[in-house]
């Protein structure tokens, strides 16, 4: 497992212990990560727990590479075009979101730059920023995964 | 060279005469004044503006390119226009928008003055290589009832290059500064709207090669070496080699490079950054 990819994981199990969730998934071009925790049978001290102290006896365990989708709370905003995707309108300004902001439906997310055309990416729903999946100003493939937004309830 | 005072200012009822059965510019605003005609077009897609509005404007006073660059918009004497384009089209060639803008400015200049400009990939306007025009599109989300693409372009007409700031000097260049004469930004405006509706109708009701072929034949990055700087700074030196199915520029680079979308080991496809002609 790669650096980078063992940070991202700690980082997902950060937020599933933090929120109290019991399952994240994330999936990228060529790799999916499941994060999910459930009440153990036995305490297995070998489990894969990344980091964190699992609460209310609850193990986290880690899953990455090709896993059967199920669903998830949280709704991923995804790149609808191959493209750039940039976190701000203009280099000079602020960021459009910051994990863990409150956004409204059809607030604008981000843009996802293909030929000079600017476009931009809005919320499906009324919810809170919980992970921010590609940095500024790099390119994202057609369905790529951008954003995890936790949806309030009735939206 | 000497040039008289402008020849005349833009004019809804000059426009619309000359554009005869267009369908676009039947709503029409011009401005005095405004931030970037792109930033009034936005606000106007919000408030419900039909398909096929223009917005003009004798000035800018914050002219936009891509991603915060600013565009040079003095008063008066060149052109800055933005369309609203609103009407159901084929998505997957959406990504064409661009490029036939691009097109629909350099065929109406062609036919106005005595000049044949190309086009750099995707859309910037050039004579040899000193940039004439730029386009800048911004596209609504998908998802809500404001869905529309702003296609803004603008032209160096009537000005003249010791107006610019002196960073551009090299770099820009005018109709007039090119061909020693004025030009009506009303004719000019009339016909670039024309030609944009034609291209637009035959991207969205025939074969891809109704516009990719006039395309390719304007572009002038096709067959030459270029450089391509990323907005990450990285830069990609390589052979232009031809269009892709979404216009994005098919290059075979001189070196590997990791970040690039590859559409096989040997071909990337760019879609976004800044390209230099290499001599």
């Amino acid at each position: 497992m790669k650096s980078d990819q063992r940070k991202e994981i700690e980082e997902l199990v950060q937020i599933l212990t933090e929120q109290n969730l019991t399952e994240i998934e994330v999936q990228r071009k060529d790799l999916r990560i499941r994060v999910r925790r459930e009440s153990p049978v036995t305490p297995t001290p070998s489990s894969p727990s990344a980091s964190g102290s699992p609460k209310h006896g609850i193990l986290p365990q880690v899953m990455v590479g090709a896993v059967d989708a199920e669903p998830s709370r949280y709704l991923t905003v995804t790149s609808p075009i191959v493209g750039t995707f940039y976190r701000s309108p203009s280099p000079d300004a602020g960021p459009y979101v910051e994990e863990g902001d409150l956004v409204k439906k059809g607030q604008v997310l981000c843009l996802v730059e293909a030929m000079k055309l600017m476009n931009e990416i809005e919320s499906e729903a009324h919810g809170r920023i919980v992970k921010i999946l590609v940095e500024s100003a790099t390119p994202v493939e057609y369905g790529q995964p951008l954003f995890l937004i936790d949806p309030l309830p009735g939206s | 060279m000497k040039f008289c005072a402008d020849p005349s200012p833009l004019s809804v009822s000059a426009i619309q005469s000359a554009l005869g059965l267009c369908s676009l510019g039947r709503d029409m605003h011009i401005h005095d004044e405004v931030l970037s005609t792109n930033t009034m077009a936005l606000a106007l897609v919000d408030s419900g503006a039909n398909h096929g509005t223009i917005v003009l404007a004798e000035q800018q006073t914050a002219g936009r390119g891509r991603w915060g660059r600013s565009w040079f918009s003095p008063p008066k004497k060149n052109l800055y226009c933005s369309v609203i384009l609103k009407e159901v089209y084929p998505k997957d060639r959406l990504s064409w928008i661009p490029l036939i803008t691009g097109l629909a400015i350099t065929q109406a200049i062609e036919e106005l003055a005595n000049l044949r400009p190309s086009l750099k990939w995707p859309n910037d306007i050039l004579v040899g290589d000193r940039k004439l025009g730029g386009v800048l599109c911004e596209s609504t989300p998908q998802g809500t009832r404001r869905r529309a693409i702003v296609v803004g372009f603008g032209i160096n007409v009537n000005s003249r290059i010791e107006e610019f700031p002196e960073d551009l000097h090299l770099s820009s260049t005018t109709l007039a500064a090119e061909t020693g004469r004025l030009y009506d930004r009303n004719h000019l405006a009339a016909r670039i709207l024309s030609n944009l509706e034609v291209h637009y109708e035959r991207l969205r009701s025939q074969s891809l090669q109704e516009v990719r072929g006039p395309y390719l034949a304007s572009c002038s990055t096709i067959g030459r070496q270029i450089c391509i700087r990323l907005v990450n700074g990285e830069d990609i030196k390589g052979l232009a080699l031809d269009i892709g199915r979404d216009g994005a520029l098919r290059l075979a680079p001189s070196i590997e490079f990791p970040h690039a979308q590859k559409s096989s080991k040997e071909v990337m496809e760019i879609r976004s950054g800044e390209v230099v002609h290499v001599r």
